[in-house]
């Protein structure tokens, strides 16, 4: 069984890089493949290809404030993303469903996202307190997932 | 709307926020290719070059020729992957398909439909060769880490040298396929030509590229050409002198700012000799080339300005640009990956004191400007950068103001308005985040009419 976890996040983005805080604290305590990016789409799925397994450790935003540094987690199933949302790049879903609709057969059975919700995104370095809060919780969640597999 | 209910004005609103320059002040000099690269996921191999640039230039250095190279080659690979994605996945499918189909046929899903599974395993793979070339230059795939002021932090070894050759031929392979793709269900269709050459898509503005000694397109190195309207040569200076030619106007209802030529001035959003606004990107580049330096792109060069005259006016043929230069990028990189020089050791210069310094490279969206000043400790002090999206903001709104115009007519909305306003300002390949300078974002497409006393009476959208 090969195993994947993919922090992603962009480190000057302040909450955007709790998904790559997250991993950072699982290497070498979980038996799978480490690994940081700040990329989507294609780049984020090339990561994944081969694997039989992959989380996915991202920030993901809310506009309920109340809902900041809450985790959630949710497994991709059977996708047809049809709409291109963005005119300049390409979610991660889209990927996996052209990947998927070309016959491109590394893609992991399992693919679980794991979500940290939060609020403000902005140039800066630092994660704000609220969200630090969550990230033994992150920490907890994706290595349950691994070790119960 | 006027009182007839007809269209006065169009407006593209990038609701997004600022910020970047100030959060640049007071850092070391050389972490901002590291910093400047991650101001989106879309192009950080243009504002890593065009950063290590303008480091060279502040701390007053000459790349040795392998050095500047490498940076070259890593930067083909940029380029063939983006456009590749742009193409294939976002823009150039509206035609590939058919543009009167709906959105959820005119995607990649629909192409594969008409053209085949093996398409997109193709596609695929050439984007990730493209990223596999930055990767092994750069060190890293997405955010490269090899160019440091004076030169750059590794050697090609042998083994890597040929591994590059073996992609980019596959990729020049599949550049010349996808134009006669291009051929086979745009080209030869007299319907789609005459909707290229239809006046809601055409822009008579001024051109801007990088171009070398002979006037030839280069991405990585050159001076900055202007072309006029009849495509005679109107200005050709150093990055060093862009302030002397390029200003920027603020509009109240836009975050991003305009950049205009300074000898024409701001006109408002026009375009015409009067009018100081200009197009960069593919077209704009080629526009502004007198050729192109390797051949097999230099003769699909020959060929689209034969079809659609010189300059190409026409905001569609951005598609059919892009295509010609993945074929420059493939075959320009096979150059410089059998350049004798290539694998060489001598790959950095000593560094001299810090001052001001200025770099400019053609990002896969346009002319991209990195201006700094550096203080005598290497730290930041002031940052600025014209990104190529803002260049061709101007463009962009008029032409998604053409396309309003065309469809809106006596206070009726024709069949077909969202998919002319996504086409017109898709074929820019915008990139909207890094214009304002934010963070990149979903993103829907909201047009709001009002009428002539300003009271919004209708919202057509799609999430």
């Amino acid at each position: 069984m090969k195993q994947i976890v993919v922090g992603v996040g962009n480190p000057i983005l302040g909450d955007d890089a709790v998904g790559l805080e997250v991993v950072r604290r699982l290497k070498g305590k979980i038996n799978a493949e480490i690994k940081e990016t700040m990329t989507s789409g294609f780049g984020l799925l090339e990561e994944i290809l081969g694997y039989d397994k992959a989380m996915i450790v991202d920030a993901l935003v809310t506009n309920d404030k109340k809902e900041v540094g809450k985790v959630k987690k949710f497994i991709i199933k059977e996708l047809d993303s049809n709409s291109l949302k963005t005119p300049h790049a390409l979610s991660f879903l889209d990927a996996i469903g052209i990947a998927k609709r070309s016959g491109i057969k590394e893609i992991p059975k399992k693919i679980v996202v794991v979500g940290i919700l939060v609020n403000e995104i902005d140039f800066k370095e630092r994660i704000s307190e609220e969200v630090k809060k969550a990230i033994p919780r992150a920490v907890k969640v994706v290595e349950g997932e691994i070790n119960g597999f | 709307m006027d009182e007839k209910g007809n269209v006065r004005d169009a407006y593209l609103q990038i609701p997004e926020l600022r910020g970047f320059e100030k959060f640049c002040q007071g850092r070391r000099a050389e972490d901002m290719p590291q910093i400047t690269s991650r101001i989106c996921g879309v192009c950080p191999v243009a504002h890593h070059t065009a950063s290590v640039k303008a480091l060279d230039d502040a701390f007053g250095v000459d790349p040795p020729p392998t050095a500047k190279k490498l940076r070259e080659l890593a930067y083909c690979g940029y380029m063939i992957y983006d456009h590749i994605l742009h193409f294939y996945f976002l823009g150039g499918v509206d035609f590939l398909v058919s543009p009167d189909a709906p959105p959820s046929k005119r995607n990649i899903f629909g192409l594969i439909e008409k053209a085949g599974l093996n398409i997109g395993k193709e596609i695929i793979k050439h984007r990730a060769y493209g990223q596999k070339i930055v990767e092994i230059i750069g060190g890293k795939a997405t955010h490269p880490v090899h160019g440091i002021p004076g030169g750059v932090s590794k050697p090609l070894t042998e083994e890597e040298r040929k591994e590059i050759e073996k992609m980019l031929k596959s990729c020049l392979d599949f550049a010349r396929f996808s134009v006669d793709l291009f051929d086979k269900f745009v080209l030869k269709k007299e319907r789609y030509i005459d909707m290229i050459k239809s006046d809601p898509y055409s822009l008579k503005t001024y051109n801007m590229g990088l171009v070398d000694d002979k006037n030839r397109l280069n991405f990585y190195d050159g001076k900055i050409r202007v072309v006029d309207q009849e495509g005679k040569e109107v200005l050709k200076f150093d990055v060093r002198d862009y302030q002397k030619h390029i200003a920027e106007h603020v509009e109240e209802w836009s975050y991003v700012k305009f950049p205009y030529l300074k000898k024409m001035g701001w006109k408002g959003l026009k375009d015409g000799k009067d009018s100081g606004i200009y197009r960069v990107g593919p077209l704009g580049r080629l526009n502004a080339s007198d050729e192109l330096a390797t051949p097999i792109a230099n003769e699909e060069f020959k060929r689209m300005f034969k079809e659609l005259g010189k300059p190409v006016n026409s905001t569609l043929a951005y598609h059919w640009a892009r295509l010609i230069e993945i074929i420059y990028a493939a075959e320009r990189g096979l150059e410089l990956v059998n350049d004798s020089e290539i694998t060489s050791k001598n790959i950095r210069n000593p560094v001299g004191k810090p001052g001001e310094g200025f770099g400019a490279v053609e990002a896969a969206r346009g002319v991209l400007i990195h201006h700094y000043k550096v203080s005598e400790k290497g730290l930041i002090e002031r940052a600025n950068f014209i990104v190529a999206t803002t260049s061709n903001a101007g463009a962009i709104t008029m032409s998604v103001r053409k396309a309003a115009k065309a469809m809106i007519r006596n206070g009726k909305i024709k069949e077909g308005l969202l998919n002319m306003i996504e086409m017109a300002f898709r074929a820019y390949d915008p990139c909207l985040a890094c214009a304002s300078h934010s963070l990149p974002g979903g993103m829907l497409l909201e047009v709001d009419l009002y009428d002539a006393d300003g009271k919004l009476v209708k919202v057509v959208r799609r999430d």
